[in-house]
């Protein structure tokens, strides 16, 4: 029975998850990892799912928590990771990528160097395409905020968007 | 949708104001065959939302995942089994202590006769006539061992059934 209902309501969230752990994490792998946390760890507390209101936020805050603490600690491990670093294991390194222009790739590492809010909130709106509501209760932020750090946000890649001659390419 | 209105909204958009329809439109265009030349500066970037849209886990995922949730069903329903099969034992371990300390309490410990080591170099026989007699005295103490043996085990066995009945 409960098996029923993971299957139905939880798992079918995992793309997302995943795609959000992904942006915060910049690897593949270990955004895979940590959604195969967060679902074993709801399964684990199965008995308290009537408990949950809204379990898509719920699964969504738990990556969130598990994929930060992920990345601090890795940081604390690592010497200073480079801030501009290639934010996908399998990424093709800068200069090739510039000479590929390709420009889908490069709006990629332009969202990249967006600060961790900025990013976090666009995610969810315009890639998720999740409500306001939503993604206040998901990262656990007032809703005035998440509405500024998404104008900020967008007006950061517009700029960019114009002063960059992507668009000639 | 024409020029006019996807400026608009591309404007609308960069403020802030727009609703997840309005923005679903604007990724709509933006991802179409025909794009005005103004706006093409927008267009890597909207299209940059509908791949990242796409990205998937491995189909082995799922399979792994419901393959680890069994894992960590086990061990707990393992532990639950062991336990009830321990208390099992342990309470039949308890009642036998229990009666045999009870038996030992009503009945004051009797030492039971230890069996002498035998000298053999004292049986040694020499004749035949001897060796015969020494067998014949074997077998008669063995004889009368047993019966005494045979007469404690049911002494014992009428006692335990006077325990259980007490018990009971």
């Amino acid at each position: 029975m409960s098996l029923m209902y993971f299957k139905e309501h939880i798992l079918p969230g995992k793309d997302k998850l995943y795609r959000f752990a992904q942006s915060i994490l910049k690897n593949t792998m270990e955004a895979e990892d940590v959604v195969q946390e967060v679902l074993v760890r709801v399964w684990q507390k199965r008995d308290s799912w009537h408990e949950v209101e809204n379990m898509g936020a719920l699964t969504m805050k738990m990556t969130k928590n598990l994929a930060l603490d992920k990345l601090r600690s890795k940081h604390r491990h690592t010497d200073d990771l480079p801030e501009y670093a290639d934010w996908r294991d399998d990424a093709t390194p800068p200069d090739e990528v510039i000479e590929s222009n390709d420009m889908i790739e490069q709006i990629r590492q332009l969202m990249q160097h967006l600060p961790e809010k900025h990013r976090m909130v666009m995610q969810l709106r315009d890639i998720e395409g999740l409500s306001y509501e939503e993604i206040s209760e998901m990262l656990e932020m007032p809703m005035n905020q998440v509405k500024i750090n998404l104008f900020r946000a967008r007006t950061h890649i517009r700029e960019h968007l114009i002063n960059s001659k992507l668009y000639e390419l | 949708m024409n020029y006019k209105e996807i400026s608009q909204l591309l404007e609308k958009y960069f403020e802030g104001e727009t609703s997840l329809q309005e923005e679903a439109q604007l990724r709509e265009y933006f991802n179409g065959a025909t794009i005005h030349e103004s706006l093409r500066p927008y267009q890597p970037l909207f299209r940059f939302f509908q791949s990242e849209r796409e990205q998937k886990l491995d189909t082995i995922f799922e399979e792994q995942l419901l393959r680890q949730l069994q894992k960590t069903e086990q061990p707990h329903l393992k532990v639950r089994r062991l336990s009830i099969w321990m208390a099992r034992v342990a309470a039949v371990a308890l009642l036998t202590i229990g009666v045999w300390w009870g038996y030992q309490q009503m009945n004051p410990a009797k030492t039971a006769p230890v069996a002498q080591a035998i000298d053999w170099s004292k049986y040694e026989p020499e004749t035949p006539e001897e060796a015969y007699q020494v067998l014949k005295t074997s077998l008669k103490k063995a004889s009368t061992e047993l019966n005494q043996g045979a007469a404690t085990a049911a002494e014992e066995m009428s006692k335990m059934r006077k325990i259980t009945e007490i018990i009971q």
